[in-house]
């Protein structure tokens, strides 16, 4: 693989387009900050919607059914299905499974923790952290990566480094 | 044109109404008078939010917003028949009834129209510093607190007192909140049409927001008299639960929550110009059957068309009045200056 | 009010650049030199939150009769001491979730500290609970587990929604704190010079290396979970006020004691947020992330929420004599003339009289003068809580009810427990997790242009 190191956004922005303009790949960017312009799209909110949903109904359903069939206790004159009482609980137990939910989902599609990947070996990587922007072509075949490197003589990068794996 | 038509027409229904069975005209007053003296002071409002926290829906929605502060004139004549009605509307106000109520040092006509007094003069006066005002973000924490404070009592003399012993402390807020999402609709029906689908964006997350904030303002005050079941408190709630006024509850909660919370949620819809104006549309619906819901139930009446002929004949013209005024080149002048 | 527009006064120095922000920020815990305040703080809180176990060990092995909690008064310090501080608690929310929905620049850097500030103080609020059972190891009941008891938790109860929604809320905080904490844990990782740093850091980022996918991932995960945590924030406060409201005792039926609780929390968490502010910009190194416009915009904010809370003291005075109600009456006479009116108007002076002041251009320039508006806040709302949970229950229904509360010893020393296990938790997340959130900060600065 191929870790370029650019000393600002719109140096990785303009790397990105022309790389994704000659078809080479896969490529991965490393940056202190997310990319402007880049689509915003991810699963995860959708997710968190649907499991808030369905933590509240089940909420209400148990609720519902403890308080109806289960241990039903007459308490003050109060109907059995008090729904009213019901809804700040269901509120609650659906706002908790929401979070995890959504928490647990971020893990799971970054596949996260990933304390070791192969890009860790490159030593200048640490500066993504800080003010370095990256772009790393993720691939083995030699001939990609002369095109890669023909193409990065062009585009004015800091640091280019070459790692195996 | 149009407007003009509708509130004459309204207007004459009304009067004629009015002539023929006087009880119900001057519930169906109150009801299309509590909704439409929302719109200028929900304007008012949000004109006076936006002057703090700055922001692109004011800039987009300041010309509607105007307009409907300019409606504020026309709550002068239509207090009248209010003043007219007190005895038929309020049972504090018939001398047989009123004497054995606890708190008859408040609700008793001499102090009633007094307050009635200092609120239009207050209402009057924000309404000036609103329109004409230069920097009007130096005066806006007041102005709100004293817009917050009269409207809470004005709902609570006008509507809560239908009912001497039902007490709420939270009504004041509902009526505000209610207010703020008619006002605001207003504006966007008027606005549309020219908003870019970003401004819309932005609209979108602001009805959504005061629709989240509207219900669960209703629903604390439903759950603590629920819970708590007292005597004074729970005939309110009864009489609005009962036959047509049950099932009308249930769709006012469909149609001011649950369609327009689930329309506003995703961004795509929030950038549409077809949700945007339909969801405002629904709560303006929504607004008036709140309205009736409130006023009707407490007089033992159902929804009629004196109710509807009253709505709108003053929606007409307050909506005539707010854009003819807007329309005046002293307020065409001082709106390019804000 | 305001004659320089707020948008005038820079949010942040004109000099910093990412590079520099991230040196500053994540300095702070590798620093060794430079913590003499830090020991001459830590100190005292860890000796008061020593005091606090002492007592709480005292209340497990003697009872929970050790404390003033008796009849005819059954709810004393420990709730006054519970809302109270998840209203402090939620102000960090506030901040870091409400603000964000909103997209204001001034929240950017001073999210971390309100969030931080969230987690310990809602922990603090949660021991309360469990304590003041009685038998606390039983706390597990509240939980709806299959047990053979054949039992259920009391759903109708606004206690149980009460636990419910501190249990979220704990949790939510922590969830959302630490996916907000996690780029820069992997900016610590890459700085830490020291084995023990880098691995202990390295294993909580859990890898994250700012690559596209996990930034567009973070930020819809942040987003969504902002916007959930907004409501979720009213939610446990409107609870905590409808533990009172529920009631029928004179005083706490009251249907705007929901939203009054908000306003109650809007005061008291902004007032802790700005203290902290002001303390700790200065040592931490960070006046030119947060500069004045965050102080003055926190200042207005505080002003804002304290007229809320007059309009709320307003009608909760009207409500007595409108609804006719004889005990209302005579709670609310006792409350303003009674024994304790020194509590009713210390509360007034305070929360409504004192912090108009505010309105006053000068008085926002002080920054002393904003320190003690917001100390006044926070021990205005403790005066508060005290009216509201003891001196209601000082004058319930029947007469022969009435009676006089007296907190114990144990009381205090609990009390003061929980304000140094929050200053020795916070203190301690100081030193060892960064106080601005980086990589918020480089958007903003690259924003500003100055990346």
């Amino acid at each position: 693989m191929i870790l370029a190191r650019f000393n600002a956004e719109a140096g990785l922005a303009r790397a990105l387009e022309r790389f994704r303009a000659e078809r080479i790949g896969p490529l991965q960017t490393y940056t202190p900050a997310p990319l402007q312009g880049e689509p915003a799209t991810s699963p995860i909110p959708l997710i968190i919607l649907i499991a808030g949903l369905t933590g509240a109904t089940a909420s209400f359903a148990l609720q519902a059914w403890s308080y109806t069939v289960a241990y039903s206790f007459p308490i003050g004159g109060r109907p059995q299905f008090a729904w009213a009482s019901f809804v700040p609980t269901l509120f609650e137990n659906g706002v908790l499974v929401a979070i995890a939910a959504g928490f647990l989902s971020f893990l799971v599609i970054n596949r996260l923790p990933r304390l070791y990947d192969p890009v860790d070996e490159s030593a200048m990587l640490r500066r993504a952290s800080r003010d370095g922007w990256f772009l790393q072509v993720a691939t083995e075949e030699p001939e990609l990566l002369d095109r890669a490197l023909v193409l990065l003589r062009d585009l004015d990068p800091v640091h280019v480094e070459e790692l195996a794996g | 044109m149009m407007r003009v038509a509708a509130c004459v027409l309204g207007l004459a229904i009304a009067t004629y109404g009015w002539r023929l069975k006087s009880g119900g005209f001057f519930s169906g007053w109150l009801a299309a008078l509590t909704l439409f003296s929302a719109w200028p002071l929900g304007s008012m409002a949000l004109l006076l939010i936006h002057s703090l926290t700055g922001g692109r829906w004011g800039e987009v929605l300041r010309p509607a917003l105007r307009v409907g502060v300019c409606s504020l004139p026309l709550l002068l004549p239509a207090v009248l028949p209010l003043a007219a009605g007190l005895s038929p509307l309020y049972a504090w106000a018939r001398p047989d009834a009123a004497g054995h109520l606890a708190n008859a040092f408040y609700l008793n006509v001499p102090f009633f129209a007094a307050r009635g007094a200092v609120y239009l003069a207050v209402w009057f006066v924000l309404g000036w510093v609103v329109l004409f005002g230069r920097r009007i973000a130096r005066f806006a924490p007041a102005g709100l607190f004293l817009l917050a404070v009269t409207t809470t009592f004005a709902a609570i003399d006008a509507t809560m007192s239908l009912d001497p012993h039902f007490t709420s402390s939270i009504y004041g807020m509902i009526a505000a909140a209610g207010m703020a999402l008619l006002a605001l609709s207003m504006a966007v029906l008027l606005t549309a049409g020219r908003a870019t689908p970003d401004e819309r964006a932005d609209l979108g997350k602001l009805l959504l927001a005061l629709v989240i904030l509207w219900i669960y303002l209703d629903f604390m005050q439903l759950l603590i008299i629920w819970q708590s079941d007292l005597s004074t408190d729970v005939p309110w709630y009864l009489d609005r639960s009962r036959g047509v006024w049950g099932g009308l509850r249930i769709a006012i909660v469909i149609g001011h929550f649950v369609l327009p919370f689930f329309l506003l949620l995703s961004p795509r819809m929030q950038r549409s110009r077809a949700v945007i104006v339909s969801v405002a549309a629904l709560l303006v619906a929504m607004e008036i059957l709140r309205s009736w819901w409130t006023v009707l139930p407490a007089l033992g009446r159902s929804v009629d068309w004196i109710d509807l002929a009253c709505m709108v004949g003053l929606g007409g013209l307050a909506i005539g009045l707010g854009s003819w005024m807007a329309r005046r080149p002293v307020f065409a002048r001082q709106a390019s200056h804000v | 009010m305001s004659d320089v527009p707020l948008g005038a006064i820079p949010v942040v120095d004109p000099r910093e650049t990412i590079g520099s922000m991230t040196d500053r920020v994540s300095g702070v815990p590798l620093r060794t030199t430079g913590w003499r305040w830090w020991w001459m703080a830590l100190v005292p809180s860890a000796s008061l939150f020593a005091l606090g176990l002492l007592a709480v060990g005292w209340s497990f092995y003697r009872g929970i009769r050790v404390w003033g909690n008796d009849w005819l008064v059954m709810w004393g310090f420990p709730i006054l001491a519970y809302v109270w501080w998840i209203a402090i608690a939620s102000g960090g929310t506030f901040v870091s979730a409400f603000f964000f929905l909103v997209r204001v620049e001034w929240r950017t850097s001073i999210n971390r500290i309100a969030e931080t500030m969230t987690l310990f103080a809602a922990v603090c609020a949660g021991i309360y609970p469990i304590l003041h059972l009685g038998r606390p190891w039983l706390a597990y009941w509240l939980f709806p587990y299959p047990n053979t008891m054949t039992l259920w938790p009391q759903w109708k109860s606004p206690l149980l929604w009460d636990f419910m929604a501190l249990f979220t809320y704990v949790v939510a905080s922590v969830l959302f704190w630490y996916l907000g904490v996690m780029p820069d844990l992997a900016t610590m990782r890459d700085r830490a010079t020291r084995r023990t740093g880098q691995v202990l850091y390295g294993f909580f980022a859990m890898g994250f290396r700012g690559t596209g996918p996990q930034w567009r991932h973070l930020k819809a995960t942040y987003g969504a979970l902002a916007a959930i945590m907004a409501p979720l924030v009213v939610s446990v406060h409107s609870v905590v006020g409808l533990d009172f409201a529920g009631a029928a005792t004179p005083g706490w039926h009251s249907t705007e004691y929901p939203p009054f609780f908000v306003f109650g929390a809007l005061w008291s968490g902004l007032s802790t947020v700005m203290l902290l502010l002001l303390t700790l910009r200065r040592p931490l190194g960070l006046a030119p992330l947060i500069t004045e416009r965050h102080i003055q915009v926190l200042a207005k904010l505080m002003l804002t929420s304290s007229l809320c809370m007059s309009y709320a003291y307003i009608l909760d005075a009207f409500e007595p004599f409108y609804s006719g109600d004889a005990t209302e009456r005579i709670q609310f006479l006792n409350r303003v003339f009674g024994g304790y009116a020194f509590v009713y108007w210390g509360m007034i002076v305070c929360n409504c009289l004192f912090p108009l002041v505010l309105c006053v251009r000068r008085v926002r320039a002080s920054h002393l003068m904003l320190g003690i508006v917001a100390v006044g806040s926070i021990v205005g709302m403790w005066l508060e809580r005290f009216n509201i949970v003891v001196i209601s229950l000082q004058r319930t229904h029947l007469p022969s009810a009435w009676g006089r509360y007296v907190p114990a010893v144990f009381d205090w020393m609990i009390f003061v427990g929980t304000i140094g296990l929050f200053l020795t938790g916070f203190l301690l997340a100081v030193r060892l997790v960064p106080m601005v959130s980086m990589y918020e900060m480089r958007e903003l600065l690259a924003e500003k242009g100055q990346a």
